[in-house]
């Protein structure tokens, strides 16, 4: 076969792998070349982050070339480790930001730049001309923050810094060790509006540059805004492949990955609202289950959320939503007791301030994290029978289990396979079900649809619609309009810790999505600062 | 996840900052003079020596524990090849030679055996350096052609500077020792290769990923941890006068291994403070009797569960206190 493919083109061949009897990835060919985004979309499960690890040399292929083209000649890169493969400049953004949480931003970003074995040791003896370098190397890192936006920022620790600054910070990290290829795996994931829009400015920015770019995301929008063309998997092959639209617009492709639900994504709030499921109970009966008066939560000496009041009753469900870094995590831990908090929390009726998280779970609280927390090496029902066992046991445990299979029968179906075998949408069921085991009349969860395909969205929706239906309060954190307005009574809407618009779902429309998401900041320092 | 900054506007630079580098040797040269000026009695000068000499020697495995993120528990067999290399080179070679071999012979020790080990996992490395340990102890008492076994070698000599002689002498060279490995520690954490270490302890796979071999950063770390535990190697055969079996046991990896645990993992103090809990207050608690050991091990463990940053711990929120009384 001629290879008339530019210099620079990476290109994979045949790439499979299995672990044990699943296989993840069968025989996908694939191909970035210079200045040019492929888009890469799928379901969960269907390969496309072990595609991803396979090109960066994470994971080992069983089958298949990886090769880097360098004009007449060509790196062969099948057995060459991670590290090979970023030293020829092939560069990848992991999920969640890998940062050392200890060090500023500007060091984080200085482990990128590339310095030679012999340079490196002279600097590690403390020679003077390190000084030189170590300076050179700091304004390589501040240049590469000035193009995030983040170079006010450079001094703090990254641990300081919210999510999406944290994945700007890696993205200066990939700016400054000057990669060709840059393997992006949901880089929109958890990001507010405006940190977005500067992640995909700076990828279009790389990709003119001459930067080829493999793009992981779910977030169709973004694929059409910056993809040349576009690849679906399902079930580790390609499904589809070809210019962004055409391959949109493939019939089996919408009949596989897209169906209807693509308005979910950006919540069509042009749409009228889909009629909220009403609680079981037309009107509130009787005292709320979960009563939230004054709350302030605090980071050390900062209260991130203040004066956050709402109640829940049985059978309702609360939706909190606004950009990142408005406090909505922030409020579910400190009603959970994860951080300091002031003001009045009560669960039926009982006080829970003076009390520690456990005891707090004891009386029926219960709290789904946005990190997914499954013993990996149990299998689900002992992970399952775990949570109950630590749980109060209110109910028998078969009468628990029967709960999470009303809710996720799909979970259940796979009961005695290994937690870490279930694909990222079975994990979050496998989170909730672990929440349910212990019983409780209330339960928090913090952004339940983070990463997932959005085919998912409405399972989940139509899952909390039916655990608010069995009488359980429901507070969940979530970028996703389409699941709050499904799965919710209410809405509370916040800007920089503080709530901003509170009311039934139905009146939660587009003009007051817009003023929560869009509107005036209230004059509180704003957290996320992230200039394009 | 997405809401960890305060919301209020944070501090600049509150990230380790990097330290101007002769500050730290400065100030221990300057602490070495005080002392000799002071003039303290023979025992508490030795005291300081064996203190000073251990923190020499623990100043590589604060490299290994606190930046590489590594467990040794076979680093007496480094302290021995430095102890060895000294009782047989010193009095016909002279000391820089002596000093040398013994930094040679333990950092080849300690690459192949970082070759061959640190592809396991933790715990197993750790039992495996265990085995080394064990096994350098087992060489050196039955070698007795060269080590002449559980008699060991006596009358080895000692360093002398500055017209010194006695225990001063080798204190002076444990002093300067000190402050220059120090030095280097404190180099090496601000270079890409003590920075490469770091994130190859926190993030194995991110460190790969940018191109770092994580794998060759822990033997790097392991072999550094062995030169400095050769140099204290020697400092302690000095002062205690020869080199014998004992003085290399066990014991004497589980003590530099406790240092910068306690004191706090990858502080640039760590190895002084370190040895200075770790050496010098079991001696001055002597007049407990039976009972040192206990009080000993009761603060040890209390620390251990009270300050699982060690002594830095409180440091840091004491200057921290500080800094915001002021500010």
């Amino acid at each position: 076969m001629a290879e008339r493919r530019p210099a620079g083109t990476l290109v994979g061949r045949g790439l499979s792998v299995s672990f044990g009897p699943l296989t993840a990835v069968d025989g996908v060919d694939i191909e970035i070349g210079p200045g040019e985004c492929v888009g890469v979309i799928g379901p969960n499960g269907a390969g496309k982050s072990t595609l991803l690890n396979l090109l960066s040399g994470a994971v080992p292929a069983d089958r298949g070339s990886v090769r880097l083209l360098r004009g007449s000649t060509e790196v062969r890169l099948d057995r060459a480790a991670a590290r090979v493969r970023a030293r020829h400049g092939i560069a990848r953004l992991f999920q969640t930001a890998r940062l050392v949480p200890d060090w500023s931003a500007r060091e984080n970003v200085e482990l990128g730049v590339r310095t030679a074995g012999p340079a490196a040791w002279l600097e590690a003896l403390g020679l003077p001309t390190s000084k030189r370098r170590a300076a050179r190397r700091a304004r390589a890192a501040e240049e590469a923050l000035a193009r995030v936006g983040l170079v006010e920022r450079a001094g703090f620790r990254s641990a300081e810094l919210s999510l999406g600054q944290q994945r700007l910070v890696e993205l200066a990290r990939i700016l400054v060790a000057d990669a060709r290829i840059l393997l992006l795996d949901e880089p929109f994931a958890g990001l507010s509006r405006s940190a977005r829009e500067v992640v995909a400015g700076l990828v279009a920015q790389l990709r003119d540059e001459g930067v080829g770019i493999l793009l992981v995301e779910h977030d169709l929008s973004q694929i059409r805004k910056l993809a040349d063309r576009l690849v679906v998997m399902d079930h580790g092959r390609v499904l589809a492949a070809g210019p962004v639209e055409e391959t949109l617009a493939d019939p089996e492709v919408v009949k596989r990955y897209i169906g209807d639900v693509e308005l979910e994504i950006g919540g069509a709030l042009e749409e009228p609202a889909a009629p909220a499921p009403q609680p079981v109970a037309e009107q509130r009966s009787g005292p709320p289950m979960l009563q939230v008066r004054d709350l302030r939560v605090f980071y050390g000496p900062v209260a991130a959320v203040d004066g956050v009041s709402f109640d829940v009753a049985a059978g309702e469900g609360l939706g909190l939503v606004g950009p990142n870094g408005a406090g909505k995590s922030t409020i579910l831990r400190g009603v959970a007791g994860l951080l300091r908090a002031s003001g009045d929390v009560e669960l039926a009726e009982q006080p829970l301030g003076s009390l520690a998280t456990p005891d707090r779970y004891r009386r029926g609280l219960a709290f789904v994290p946005q990190t997914l927390t499954a013993v990996v090496d149990l299998t689900v029902e002992e992970n399952l029978r775990l949570s109950w066992l630590t749980g109060t046991r209110a109910d028998r445990f078969a009468e628990a289990l029967d709960r999470v299979g009303e809710l996720f029968p799909e979970v259940l179906d796979r009961r005695s396979e290994q937690a870490g075998a279930l694909s990222g949408g079975q994990r979050q069921m496998l989170a909730i079900g672990r929440a349910l085991m212990a019983s409780p009349r209330t339960v928090l969860l913090d952004e339940p649809t983070a990463g997932l395909a959005p085919g998912l969205v409405p399972i989940f929706a139509d899952a909390l619609a039916r655990l608010r239906a069995t009488g359980v309060a429901v507070v969940v954190v979530e970028h996703n309009l389409g699941l709050v307005r499904a799965a919710c009574t209410h809405v509370l809407g916040l800007q920089a810790g503080r709530p901003v618009w509170h009311g039934p779902t139905e009146r939660f429309d587009a003009a007051v999505a817009h003023e929560v998401f869009l509107g005036a900041q209230p004059d509180t320092t704003q957290e996320e600062q992230v200039h394009s | 996840m997405t809401t960890i900054a305060p919301a209020a506007p944070a501090r600049r630079d509150v990230s380790p900052a990097r330290h101007w580098r002769w500050t730290q040797p400065g100030l221990l040269l300057t602490g070495g003079a005080l002392v000799l000026l002071i003039d303290p009695g023979p025992f508490d000068l030795r005291v300081i020596t064996l203190v000073v000499a251990y923190a020499v020697a623990a100043t590589g495995f604060n490299v290994l524990v606190g930046f590489a993120g590594i467990v040794s528990i076979g680093n007496s067999v480094f302290l021995a090849a430095g102890g060895y290399a000294w009782a047989l080179l010193a009095t016909s070679y002279g000391p820089l030679v002596a000093l040398l071999a013994g930094v040679v012979l333990a950092a080849v020790i300690a690459a192949l055996a970082g070759v061959l080990l640190l592809r396991l996992r933790a715990y197993y490395f750790a039992v495996a350096t265990l085995a080394l340990g064990t096994l350098g102890t087992v060489v050196v008492r039955n070698w007795t052609a060269v080590t002449n076994g559980d008699a060991g070698i006596t009358n080895v000599g000692y360093i002398k500077v500055f017209g010194l002689s006695g225990v001063p002498s080798i204190f002076v060279a444990a002093v300067v020792l000190l402050a220059l490995v120090s030095f280097l520690q404190e180099a090496l954490r601000t270079s890409p290769v003590g920075q490469a270490m770091i994130i190859g302890r926190y993030d194995p796979p991110a460190a790969e990923g940018i191109g770092v071999s994580v794998a060759y950063t822990r033997v790097v770390a392991f072999v550094l941890s062995a030169v400095t535990a050769a140099l204290g190697g020697a400092l302690i055969a000095q002062l205690a006068g020869g080199a014998f079996p004992d003085q290399f046991a066990t014991t004497s990896a589980i003590s530099l291994l406790v240092i910068p645990i306690i004191a706090g993992r990858g502080w640039r103090w760590a190895p002084l403070v370190g040895a200075a809990i770790v050496i010098a207050l079991p001696e001055y608690l002597r007049f407990l009797a039976e009972y040192r050991l206990v009080v000993y091990g009761a603060a040890v463990v209390l620390v251990a569960l009270f300050l699982p940053g060690g002594v830095h711990q409180v440091v840091r929120a004491v200057a921290e206190r500080l800094g915001r009384s002021r500010g």
